[in-house]
């Protein structure tokens, strides 16, 4: 499916699923010039919050991004027992994750968060410094690819 | 983008400024001078993006995603 992260924001504002962005939208949104094609999301992981998700999910067709093909739907007990989420939607690419950076707890996400206007709608998104900080923490080679155009975005902000 | 009315869609002519306030000068000569990093990062590019707001930022990434769909779909057909 073709992803549409604007679509994807408002279903998940719809569902009034908490959620901070992270990851290469947040760097789109914070104003760097990379490509990306899914949305990272990192959710409050309590009750209320998963269930709403899980909903959401199930109306947006989503399933595991299998690397063996299997036809698996995301469930309360799969998204809790898994930090990363790898997800396809009818919206398109949705990875929902439970920690970022070095573990950082739901409320030091948003700490490090801000509210964005992105057309109707409010979106928390993980500030630049602490998305630089992210990437430097899983310290994976595409990760360290992008941290240059991050560094002089940040620098030019 | 490829948006008419979109601001960054506006013609820049000689004669008047144009939406992100440069000012049109006669018969400049365009420059790469300044424009990369001594890492190679474009710096052109991230002031563009920086002077957008997020939505046209988003809405920036979003249309190369489907302009790469629609030219999959048509290399598939």
């Amino acid at each position: 499916m073709k992803p549409d992260f604007f679509e994807l924001f408002r279903a998940l504002d719809c569902a009034g699923v908490e959620h901070v962005v992270v990851g290469g939208v947040a760097a789109i949104l914070e104003g760097a010039p990379i490509a990306t094609l899914d949305l990272d999301i990192v959710c409050r992981f309590d009750d209320d919050n998963l269930h709403r998700l899980v909903i959401l999910l199930e109306e947006l067709e989503a399933r595991y991004r299998d690397p063996a093909g299997r036809d698996i739907r995301p469930t309360l007990d799969r998204l809790e027992s898994n930090e990363v989420n790898l997800l396809e939607t009818k919206l398109g690419p949705l990875d929902v994750l439970q920690r970022i950076g070095s573990g950082w707890s739901w409320d030091e996400v948003v700490a490090r968060s801000h509210v964005l206007k992105v057309g109707d709608l409010e979106v928390r998104v993980l500030g630049l410094a602490s998305i630089i900080e992210s990437k430097m923490v899983a310290n994976r080679e595409k990760d360290r690819a992008m941290l240059p155009v991050l560094r002089r975005t940040l620098e030019e902000k | 983008m490829g948006n008419p009315s979109e601001p960054d869609a506006t013609p820049i002519n000689d004669s008047m400024g144009d939406d992100l306030g440069r000012q049109a000068g006669p018969a400049a000569e365009p420059t790469v001078e300044g424009a990369f990093a001594n890492d190679g990062v474009d710096l052109t590019l991230i002031r563009w993006m920086l002077q957008r707001s997020p939505t046209e930022r988003l809405r920036a990434a979003q249309a190369l995603i489907d302009a790469t769909w629609v030219l999959r779909n048509q290399s598939e057909t």
